[in-house]
């Protein structure tokens, strides 16, 4: 039946995203905090995430590649994106882009550049990788109307064995 | 959409409205909540809001010293009138980091009473001792769960944080959750105290913080 091979494969699709280890139990946090009153809740959480996200990582990315070699680091901006790219990531659940942020962290604190512009890209690579896959997850998903009593498949799928 | 729940100056009526009374309506707690991070913001509203509590979300200690009326301007134009019963705020945000904006609040005779609850990433013991010492009511580390706000809530219902300290809110044991995201090796620059597991810490905190308390 159509419907529920597209609940399998919604709930395929978010189990992967545990399993490939792109998140954590964060994110099934934010699930829990949806309900009838603002079913689209994960789903805005994420847009927003991923709205905000790629400002942070294009800033990120602009702003190293801009720096003369031995040009001071942009204490305000650079260091602005860095954090709130972790900030974002560790709210919503996401485990290898905050790794590779932190790292980056680590070396603008440490004032080395070079070693950030080794770490940035990995970092868009693994954010490229949870773009798309969250992307491809809430594409599936059917928007929620408040006040609607159902059942979302992201707190529905205890068959997707977790 | 991204503006969701964040509070910009407001252009007020002349006259003050000055509702100080704990009944600020229907004995639901006004939260103001500050942090740069406009995923934590969201998160952080809707974790307010199943707890039944309104919220007014800034993206900054500036724009909440504003919205307090702190700001330097007379209070007339920057208070809104809606008592603020808890404060809760980010730690690392730029410009005015929650530890000043901590400070700021601590030092205002109008606002010192407000429980100020510090959230963070990073569970480093020299951080969250200094917010305490500074007045904060808790340390919270981040991602904040529903848990926190319940227990914050309650905490804060009970006696607007005047109590004893015998109900004093622990901080979350979530130092497990964050083994992964450190590196393998240890940061060079990091506290040598971040390996600390919180379970040994809440007791010695919590004497700090009924030492603290008696400073009053």
């Amino acid at each position: 039946m159509a419907g529920s091979s597209l609940q399998q494969q919604i709930a395929s699709m978010r189990q992967s995203l545990f399993d490939e280890g792109l998140l954590n139990e964060q994110f099934i946090e934010l699930e829990k905090l949806e309900d009838a009153s603002d079913p689209n809740f994960v789903k805005n959480v994420i847009n927003v995430f991923l709205t905000d996200s790629l400002k942070n990582v294009t800033g990120i990315e602009e702003s190293l590649l801009h720096l003369k070699a031995d040009e001071p680091l942009d204490i305000t901006e650079l260091g602005k994106f860095l954090h709130r790219l972790k900030s974002g990531c560790l709210g919503i659940g996401a485990k290898k882009v905050p790794i590779e942020v932190e790292k980056m962290l680590q070396c603008y604190e440490a004032g080395d550049m070079e070693g950030m512009k080794t770490i940035l890209p990995t970092m868009k690579q693994e954010y490229n990788i949870l773009e798309n896959k969250l992307e491809a997850y809430f594409e599936l998903l059917p928007h929620i109307e408040p006040g609607q009593s159902s059942d979302p498949p992201s707190k529905g799928s205890t068959s997707s064995g977790e | 959409m991204a503006t969701v729940g964040e509070v910009f100056r407001r252009s007020l009526p002349e006259t003050i409205d000055q509702v100080r009374d704990d009944s600020s309506s229907s004995s639901e707690l006004h939260v103001l909540a500050v942090d740069d991070s406009l995923v934590d913001r969201k998160v952080i509203e809707r974790l307010l809001k199943i707890s039944s509590c309104k919220v007014t979300a800034v993206e900054s200690g500036t724009r909440a010293l504003q919205y307090l009326g702190l700001d330097g301007e007379r209070a007339s134009v920057g208070f809104n009138g809606l008592k603020v019963n808890l404060i809760m705020t980010d730690y690392s945000m730029p410009g005015m980091t929650g530890y000043e904006l901590l400070k700021k609040i601590k030092e205002s005779s109008v606002f010192r009473e407000i429980p100020v609850v510090v959230m963070s990433s990073e569970n480093i013991l020299t951080r969250i001792d200094r917010c305490l010492e500074e007045g904060a009511e808790d340390f919270l580390l981040k991602p904040v769960k529903l848990d926190d706000v319940k227990r914050l809530k309650d905490f804060i219902m009970k006696g607007d944080g005047k109590d004893g300290g015998e109900t004093r809110i622990h901080k979350r044991k979530r130092q497990d959750d964050y083994a992964s995201l450190s590196s393998p090796s240890p940061f060079p620059a990091c506290d040598p105290s971040s390996p600390l597991m919180p379970s040994s810490s809440p007791s010695a905190r919590s004497s700090k913080r009924a030492k603290l308390r008696n400073k009053d």
